[in-house]
């Protein structure tokens, strides 16, 4: 077997030899021996994989953003209050008052305040439980709890008590897979390098654009962090 | 309404086009991957600090990310000579960033930056550079001066994973296999953090 092949390569004629399943550890110290540099690209796998979950975004979540949109403005013209409840690493700096870039549209104080025709996004479920009862229009952005290629039966089995698709009038789906992580590395259970707060923001920052414009088409303008 | 959701799509087109612009550029991911990884196989920390609580609070105590990245925020105290101070930021030359750099080398440690071509990055050991985002807000409309709707956070958190996926590949040429925090949500992982932990807390990785 040559020094220089790639660690595909050798996976490759392990199983033409018939090794089958080895330990991570006599694998590595196999590796070692024959001087093989693992090389899977999982930088490159990382960034590929989010940008195929926001091509299907694009493609099919597109005109969700456009209802919630709508939903929106109409609670905005209508004088309603428009809430912002978004949870878990970057997208709670993203949203921030004081983040350059990030319009003040939203409030963000507790969205269990919302009252009749008011508006909420949110991604945390529990949080929402309750406000279309009280006719609150609220927008949730998720992954489906629905079972399917997407999300396994049983994926979401400690997720909370209520689904996004219960208590919200539109929900966004966001494509990513119940573990999050997206690039499965040999020797560790999870997949790695979590997808959701990339794609929460992408999805928040594109409803936003839509509704900045839609709003100043009605003399509706709000400032921007700076 | 109008042309068919052009300022969303508009902004997702930007997004997936700053993120090819990271694929053309992992050489440096890689060469800094490898650099994080030897000083974490001598011992050293890695520590993450971002003023506006975007990639610190991606890469720190989440699950699917690797334990070895810390807080600066809750722990740079305990920063030591030779320790690695990774800073994002989506401004070249902020002053605030430009002081923490300062203080983190003061205390030894070797600066690592992901932010625009600048001041900042002219300063670090070692510095990625998120080209083409500088320009921070990418949506613009008639009535309003300010450009909003920041790609910047996206840019600097994807190269940051990248430079994670990049120190686990070479922690895993030097038969190192990383501790990683599991979502204690997933069927059958209750529990995982805990031997994790304890792992990394004995080999430091």
């Amino acid at each position: 077997m040559a020094l220089s092949q790639t660690r595909r390569d050798f996976i490759h004629n392990l199983s033409f030899a018939g090794a089958g399943m080895i330990g991570l550890g006599a694998f590595l110290q196999s590796c070692a021996e024959k001087k093989i540099i693992y090389s899977h690209d999982l930088a490159r796998i990382y960034i590929e994989g989010l940008q195929r979950i926001i091509g299907v975004i694009r493609e099919r979540e597109i005109s969700k953003i456009e209802q919630a949109v709508g939903l929106a403005v109409q609670a905005k013209l209508q004088g309603k209050k428009l809430y912002a409840h978004l949870i878990g690493s970057m997208i709670e700096g993203e949203t921030s008052e004081k983040r350059p870039g990030h319009p003040n549209i939203f409030l963000r104080s507790y969205i269990s305040k919302a009252a009749r025709e008011d508006f909420v996004i949110t991604n945390e479920a529990d949080e929402a439980r309750g406000l279309t009862e009280r006719l609150v229009r609220v927008v949730g952005i998720t992954s489906p709890s629905v079972p399917s290629a997407e999300t396994p039966p049983g994926a979401l089995e400690n997720m909370g008590s209520y689904r996004m698709e219960d208590i919200a009038d539109i929900v966004i789906y966001s494509h990513i897979p119940p573990e999050d992580g997206i690039v499965p590395v040999e020797g560790i259970d999870i997949p790695l390098y979590p997808s959701s707060g990339i794609i929460h923001t992408l999805i928040y920052y594109s409803f936003v654009a839509e509704v900045m414009e839609e709003l100043a088409k009605y003399g509706v303008y709000y400032s921007t962090a700076t | 309404m109008k042309g068919v959701y052009m300022l969303a799509t508009q902004y997702i087109d930007t997004v997936l086009d700053r993120l090819s612009n990271v694929t053309a550029g992992l050489e440096p991911v890689r060469e800094i991957g490898e650099f994080i990884a030897q000083a974490v196989k001598n011992g050293k920390k890695v520590y993450v600090m971002d003023r506006y609580s975007i990639v610190d609070a991606e890469l720190v105590e989440r699950p699917s990310c690797l334990m070895l990245f810390r807080s600066f925020k809750n722990e740079g105290d305990a920063m030591t000579t030779g320790d690695i101070f990774l800073l994002s930021s989506f401004s070249a030359d902020d002053e605030s960033d430009l002081d923490l750099l300062t203080q983190a080398r003061s205390l030894g440690a070797v600066v690592i930056t992901i932010s625009p071509e600048g001041s900042l990055s002219r300063s670090a050991d070692r510095a990625l550079t998120n080209k083409g985002s500088g320009e921070n807000s990418v949506i613009s409309i008639p009535g309003i001066e300010t450009r909003f709707c920041p790609v910047s956070g996206i840019v600097n958190t994807a190269l940051a994973w990248a430079l994670a996926a990049e120190v686990t590949e070479s922690l895993l040429n030097q038969q190192m296999i990383p501790s990683v925090f599991t979502g204690e949500y997933l069927v059958d992982k209750s529990g995982k953090n805990i031997e994790a932990r304890k792992k990394y807390l004995s080999n430091g990785y």
